[in-house]
C-alpha cells in the first residue's frame, strides 16, 4: 500500500476528490499536525489516510480582512500572520495572543488557522479564542457553501462534524468594539514549543457603569468538546466584577469541567489550576493585573 | 621542562579562542555520518523486541528476504565471533538470541537497497516468542521470586559498592538530630541532536572493515566490532565523523550499531549504512539511571555532621553496560563534599526489563547530588541555620578526609571559595532575607537556593587511565595533530590545538586537528569522565614539547644562539633578550626538514596512581578533584506549580581555563541540561514501553526557558593538569536540579524529593501519570 498525493488547484476539484475518497483522504495545509501523525503511524500505518490532498495551490484562501464589524480570516492564513496582524491585535487581541503562543516560529510560519481548527485537538490554542468570540466557520462543499457555529464543528477530541467533501475555507466573527475587552491565558510546561496544559479565553463587555453586560468564557485543554461555560458567564453578567464574583465564576468553570469529564487522572491537578487560570483571565480581560 | 619558553607570557593558552570547528558547523559544511555515501551502499533497519522479557523460539526471515530490494536479513546466527558485548560484563547481545530483555533489543536486521525496502521487510520477519514475566523497578527486581534476567545473577544485582568509614551507629548516637529522607530521580535521555548513525565499508581482500560513525569512543567500538567479527583489532578501522552531540550517550549503543553494520557488510560484501530515527534512538539508547536514595544523617545542634548512612538502588535496566562504573562514582561521592567521620554507604545496581542505563554526562553524580544537596537544605531548615552556613561549617578544606578515607592534600580544596563566589554572584545572602517565602502575598513567589559538589577528575580507580597524541610539523610550518581522544562537541579540538600551538610557538591557524582514526594512533582509552583536557592535554603538550626541542635546536643554529635562550611564540622564533634576532617559525620548519630532523613526536600521559578497596570502599579514588557550586533564583507560580528559573550563577574551579570562552560555553550548556533534568525532562516508561519517543513529548529546555547564566571561572592550578587545568564538562550539569529544588523550597516551603519539578509535583507534591495516550491533548 502506498500514500497518494494530490494537488488540486480549485476548491471544487479538491471537494470532489475528498468526497470520492471520504475517510481515505486527508487535507494537508501547513502539515504541522498531519506530518507528525503520519510519522507516528509509519508510512504504511493502519487506519491512516491513503491520500493527502494538498490545498496550498488553491488560490484565495489566505486573508485577514474586516467587513464592517465582521473580521474574516481565510483558512490558509498562518498563525504568524494572525499574530502579527494589526487588525487582529487591535480588534480581537485574544486571538493574536493565542496564535502567538502556538509552537515555535517555524510552526507558526507553516501552520494554518484552518488546520488548527480542523485537527480538533482539545489543546488547540486558537479554538478557545474563537469559541469565546462566538466565531462561525464557512465550509465549502459539493452542495455549496454553509456557515456553522465553531462549537458545532467538533464531535469530540480530533473529531469533527464536517462531511466528506467539505473544506473549511474561512472563520469569521464580530470584532471587539467599544466596551469589549478580552484575554487569553495559557499554561504550558515550558516557554516555547509547549502544548497547552490548560488555557482560558475570555471576552467581556462592560456598560458605562462598569457592570459586565456580556461575558464569554471558554477554557481549553480540559473539555472533551470546546465550548463556553454558560453557568460561569451567568455569575459575572450583570455585576461589577469583584474578587468574590470572579472567584465564583472561576470555580464554576472548574466544576463544569469535572461535570463534563468526570474525575480523571489529571483532575486533581486541573481542577484547581483551571480555576486559577480562569480567575486570571477574567481579571486580565478586565484590565486588572492580578496574576 | 623549565626552559625559557615556559616562563613567557602565554599567548594562546588561558585566552579565549574561537572554536576551530565552529565555521564548518554553523555553515552546514561539516559532514556527519548520515551524510556519507559509498558505491553499492546498502541500508539497514532493525526489528526490535515485541516483549520486554521473552524467550525467542524462532526467527523466520524467509518472507522478508523475498521483499524486493532486500539483500539480506541478519540475525545472531550470522555473527562469526562474540554474540554479546559490554564494558564490564559481556551481557548485551548484538542481536538478541535466546531472550529479549527490553523493548529496544534488536532481534533481526534487514539490509536492502533502500531504507524504504528495508523498512517494508521488517514486518515480514516472523518471530515466535514465549513471553516471560518481567520486572520494571529495582525494588520489584530484588523481591523474592522476582523474574531473573541474566543467568548467574539470581538476585538481579549487577553490583554492590559498600563504603565503610568509622561507626555510623556511634555517630547517630552522638547526634542531637537524626534525619531520614528518601529521594528519587527519573530516566533521562541524552537528547543529542544527531541520532545514531554508522557506515561499515568492507575490504574483502583483506578481510577487514572500516567503520565511520557518530561514535563517542572509537577504540571501544573497534574492540567490540573485532570481537563480534572474530578478527584481530588491526582488521577493524574506526574513523569518527563529526559528532552531533553525545553527552556520554554514543558509547555502547554505537558499539552495537557498528557491530551490526559490520556483520552485515561482511555478509553482503557491500557497504552498509544505518541511521536511527529519533524514535528508534529514544527507544533503544541507554538512559541516565533513575535512583532511589535513602539518606540518614546525624548532626550536632551546632550543625556538625556526625554520621551518614546511604542506601541507593540504581535501575540498570536490561544490561550491565556502565552501571558498575556509574554507581562506583556515586558510591565515592555520595556524601557530598563534607567532612563526616562515620559513613556507611551501599549502592546497588539492579537489573530490570526497562531500557538499560549507562553513561551520561555526570555519570552517577547528578542523582546523588540531588539527594545530598536537598538533604543539606532540609537539615539546615531543621537546625534553623542558613543552608550555606551549614555547608561552610562542614565543607571540605585542605587536609579534609573524604568518605573513602582519601586525604585532600595534593590540590587546592576550593569548595568554600566556589560556594562564596556563586552566592555573591547571585546575591544569595540578601535574597535569602529579602524574599518572604511561603508567607508572601500573591501567587508568584521567589526564592534562591544553591548546591555544591566535589568531583573526581578522570577515571580514577575505574581503570586504565592513559592517553596519547601525535604532533607532526610539516616542512612549511603547518602542523598535524592527532589524538587518541575524540571531539564529541565538547571543544577538545580547540583545546588540543591551543595547547599544541602554544607549545610549538606557531599560530592557532597552523594546526589541523585530524579526525580520530584508530589506525593512526594508539588506543588512548575512552573520551569520558571529563578527562580530555587533563589527560589528553598533557599528552599533546608532551608531544609538542618534544618537537619544539628539535626545532629550537635548529633555530639556535640559525640565530647563532643557544637553544636555552630562544623563545618560540606566535609564529616567530627569537632570542629572548634580543627579540630583533628572530626567524619565522616556517623558516625553522623548512630548515629542520632540510637537515633531515624528525619533526614529529608522540606524546603520552599516564594518570597518577590511585587505589580502591572493594570490600571497605576505602582508597585514593581519584588523583585530583574539582569543586563547583551553582546558585539559582526561581519564581514559582503557586497556583499552577510552574517553576521559572530566572537566574543561575555557576562557579567552577577548573584549575586553569585553557580557553575561558569554551569553559563558559560548557557552563551555559551544562546549566541548560541541568535545568532540563531539574524541571522538565523525564522518559516515561510504563511496563518497559517508552512513551516519550520524540521531542514533542520529551521536553528539553528551549532557549526561552534557559535563564540568565553568570559563569564564574575559578582558577586554582592543579599540579597534575596541563598548565594546571582540570575539568569542566560534567560538573556543570550535576548541580542545578538540587539548587532549583532548594530555591523552590525557599520560595514556597514545598520540598520536592523527586525529579523533575514539573507542574504536578510542585503543585501537588507528587507526580501524576496519564493512563493512556497523551499526544496533543495531554490526555485532556
Amino acid at each position: 500500500m502506498s500514500l497518494g498525493y494530490v494537488l488540486p488547484e480549485s476548491l471544487s476539484e479538491a471537494s470532489k476528490f475528498l468526497r470520492e475518497h471520504k475517510q481515505d483522504a486527508r487535507i494537508v495545509a501547513g502539515g504541522t499536525d498531519v506530518m507528525v501523525q503520519l510519522r507516528r503511524g509509519g508510512i504504511e500505518g493502519k487506519g491512516g489516510p491513503r491520500w493527502l490532498v494538498d490545498i496550498t495551490r488553491i488560490p484565495g484562501l489566505a486573508y485577514i480582512r474586516a467587513e464592517g464589524d465582521v473580521i474574516r480570516i481565510g483558512a490558509m492564513t498562518t498563525h504568524a500572520e494572525i499574530a502579527r496582524s494589526p487588525l487582529i491585535r487591535e480588534r480581537s487581541p485574544l486571538l493574536a495572543e493565542a496564535c502567538a503562543s502556538i509552537g515555535s516560529p517555524q510552526i507558526r510560519a507553516r501552520g494554518t488557522i484552518g488546520g488548527n481548527i480542523m485537527n480538533a485537538s482539545p489543546a488547540a490554542d486558537s479554538i478557545p479564542a474563537f469559541v469565546a468570540l462566538s466565531a462561525r466557520v464557512r465550509l465549502a462543499g459539493p452542495e455549496g457553501v454553509r456557515d456553522a457555529a465553531i462549537s458545532d464543528v467538533f464531535d469530540g477530541p480530533y473529531k469533527t462534524t464536517v462531511q466528506p467533501g467539505e473544506i473549511l475555507v474561512e472563520v469569521h466573527f464580530n470584532a471587539l468594539t467599544a466596551g469589549w475587552s478580552s484575554a487569553f491565558v495559557k499554561l504550558g510546561r515550558r516557554e516555547a514549543l509547549a502544548i497547552a496544559r490548560l488555557s482560558v479565553a475570555v471576552v467581556v463587555e462592560r456598560d458605562s457603569t462598569g457592570r459586565v453586560s456580556r461575558a464569554s468564557i471558554a477554557p481549553g485543554a480540559c473539555l472533551p468538546m470546546p465550548s463556553r461555560v454558560a453557568p460561569a458567564e451567568a455569575i459575572v453578567v450583570g455585576k461589577v466584577a469583584d474578587e468574590e464574583v470572579v472567584k465564583s465564576a472561576a470555580r464554576e468553570v472548574a466544576e463544569e469541567m469535572v461535570r463534563r469529564t468526570g474525575v480523571r487522572w489529571s483532575t486533581e491537578y486541573k481542577k484547581p489550576v483551571v480555576e486559577a487560570l480562569t480567575r486570571r483571565a477574567i481579571w486580565k480581560a478586565l484590565g486588572v493585573d492580578a496574576h | 621542562m623549565g626552559t625559557t619558553n615556559d616562563r613567557i607570557v602565554r599567548t594562546i593558552v588561558n585566552r579565549p579562542a574561537r572554536r576551530v570547528d565552529a565555521v564548518e558547523k554553523v555553515t552546514g559544511r561539516a559532514r556527519f555520518a548520515a551524510d556519507l555515501f559509498f558505491d553499492g551502499m546498502l541500508h539497514a533497519r532493525v526489528l526490535r523486541a515485541r516483549f520486554p522479557h521473552a524467550r525467542i523460539l524462532s526467527i523466520d526471515t524467509r518472507e522478508a528476504e523475498r521483499v524486493p530490494g532486500v539483500v539480506a536479513v541478519v540475525t545472531h546466527a550470522d555473527i562469526p565471533g562474540a554474540r554479546a558485548f559490554g564494558p564490564v560484563r559481556q551481557d548485551m547481545p548484538v542481536f538478541a538470541f535466546e531472550k529479549t530483555r527490553y523493548l529496544g533489543d534488536g532481534v533481526a536486521m534487514v539490509v536492502a537497497a533502500t531504507p524504504v525496502a528495508a523498512e517494508r521487510a521488517l514486518s515480514q520477519i516472523r518471530v515466535e516468542y514465549q513471553e516471560l514475566p518481567a520486572v520494571f523497578s529495582p525494588e520489584d527486581a530484588l523481591a523474592k521470586g522476582a523474574p531473573v534476567l541474566h543467568e548467574g545473577f539470581p538476585d538481579n544485582i549487577v553490583n554492590h559498592y559498600p563504603v565503610r568509614k568509622g561507626d555510623v551507629e556511634a555517630g547517630f548516637a552522638a547526634s542531637d538530630l537524626v534525619l531520614e529522607r528518601e529521594y528519587r530521580t527519573q530516566f533521562v535521555e541524552h537528547a543529542y541532536i544527531e541520532p545514531e548513525a554508522a557506515v561499515a565499508v568492507p575490504n574483502p581482500s583483506e578481510g577487514s572493515v572500516t567503520i565511520y560513525g557518530s561514535i563517542q569512543n572509537p577504540f571501544t567500538a573497534r574492540r567490540v566490532v573485532a570481537q563480534v567479527l572474530g578478527v584481530s583489532l588491526n582488521k577493524v578501522r574506526v574513523i569518527q565523523c563529526t559528532m552531533g552531540g553525545s553527552f556520554g550517550g554514543k558509547d555502547d549503543i554505537m558499539s552495537c550499531m557498528c557491530a551490526r553494520v559490520a556483520v552485515a557488510a561482511m555478509k553482503t560484501g557491500r557497504p552498509v549504512k544505518m541511521v536511527n530515527t529519533r524514535e528508534e534512538s529514544i527507544v533503544e539508547s541507554y538512559k541516565r539511571h533513575p535512583y532511589f536514595m535513602r539518606y540518614k544523617v546525624g548532626v550536632k545542634k551546632d550543625g556538625r555532621l556526625q554520621a551518614m548512612e546511604i542506601y541507593i538502588l540504581a535501575d540498570a535496566g536490561a544490561y550491565a553496560s556502565m552501571t558498575p562504573f556509574v554507581t562506583w562514582r556515586s558510591a565515592v561521592q555520595a556524601t557530598g563534599p563534607y567532612e563526616i567521620s562515620n559513613v556507611k554507604t551501599d549502592v546497588y545496581g539492579v537489573f530490570t526489563n526497562n531500557t538499560y542505563t549507562g553513561a551520561m554526562r555526570g555519570f552517577g553524580s547528578p542523582q546523588i547530588i540531588f539527594a545530598q544537596e536537598s538533604l543539606m537544605d532540609e537539615l539546615a531548615t531543621e537546625l534553623g541555620m542558613d543552608p550555606l552556613d551549614l555547608r561552610i561549617k562542614n565543607g571540605f578544606r585542605k587536609g579534609s578526609v573524604t568518605a573513602s578515607g582519601q586525604v585532600l592534600d595534593e590540590h587546592k580544596v576550593s569548595l568554600i571559595e566556589v560556594m562564596e563566589k556563586a552566592a555573591d554572584a547571585i546575591g544569595y545572602r540578601e535574597k535569602r532575607k529579602a524574599y518572604p517565602g511561603p508567607t508572601g502575598r500573591g501567587s508568584k513567589v521567589r526564592g534562591v537556593g544553591l548546591a555544591a559538589s566535589y568531583r573526581g577528575v578522570s577515571l580514577g580507580a575505574e581503570g586504565i587511565d592513559a592517553t596519547g597524541a601525535i604532533v607532526s610539523v610539516q616542512q612549511d610550518g603547518s602542523v598535524y595533530l592527532y589524538a587518541g581522544l575524540a571531539e564529541n562537541g565538547q571543544g577538545l579540538r580547540t583545546i588540543f590545538t591551543q595547547i599544541a600551538a602554544e607549545e610549538l610557538g606557531c599560530n592557532l591557524e597552523d594546526v589541523v586537528f585530524m579526525d580520530t582514526d584508530t589506525s593512526l594512533i594508539p588506543d588512548g582509552g575512552p573520551t569520558v569522565a571529563s578527562r580530555s583536557t587533563t589527560m589528553g592535554g598533557n599528552a599533546v603538550r608532551d608531544a609538542a614539547r618534544k618537537v619544539r626541542e628539535t626545532l629550537l635546536g635548529v633555530a639556535a643554529e640559525l640565530l647563532g644562539a643557544s637553544s636555552g635562550e630562544i623563545i618560540s611564540s606566535g609564529g616567530k622564533v627569537f632570542v629572548a633578550e634580543d627579540p630583533a634576532r628572530s626567524v619565522d617559525f616556517r623558516e625553522v620548519a623548512r630548515a629542520a626538514y632540510n637537515r633531515g630532523e624528525l619533526m614529529a613526536a608522540f606524546g603520552w600521559y599516564r594518570a597518577p596512581k590511585v587505589s580502591w578497596d572493594e570490600e571497605t570502599g576505602q582508597g585514593k579514588a581519584y588523583f585530583t578533584y574539582v569543586y563547583g557550586c551553582q546558585a539559582a533564583e526561581v519564581e514559582v507560580d503557586t497556583e499552577t506549580g510552574k517553576v521559572r528559573v530566572l537566574k543561575v550563577a555557576a562557579a567552577h574551579d577548573v584549575g586553569r581555563a585553557i580557553n575561558p570562552a569554551t569553559v563558559e560555553g560548557q557552563i551555559y550548556g551544562g546549566v541548560a541540561m541541568g535545568m532540563g533534568y531539574g524541571t522538565l525532562e523525564e522518559v516515561e516508561m510504563v511496563k518497559g514501553v517508552t512513551r516519550t519517543q520524540n521531542f514533542d513529548e520529551y521536553l528539553i529546555a528551549t532557549s526561552m526557558d534557559v535563564p540568565e547564566v553568570i559563569p564564574v571561572i575559578v582558577e586554582n592550578p592543579d599540579s597534575y593538569g596541563p598548565y594546571g587545568a582540570k575539568t569542566i564538562g560534567e560538573p556543570t550539569c550535576e548541580l542545578l536540579a538540587p539548587a532549583v529544588a532548594n530555591a523552590v523550597y525557599h520560595a514556597t516551603g514545598r520540598r520536592i524529593r523527586e525529579l523533575p519539578l514539573d507542574l504536578e509535583r510542585v503543585l501537588l507534591g507528587r507526580s501524576l501519570k496519564a493512563t493512556r495516550g497523551r499526544r496533543g491533548s495531554e490526555g485532556a
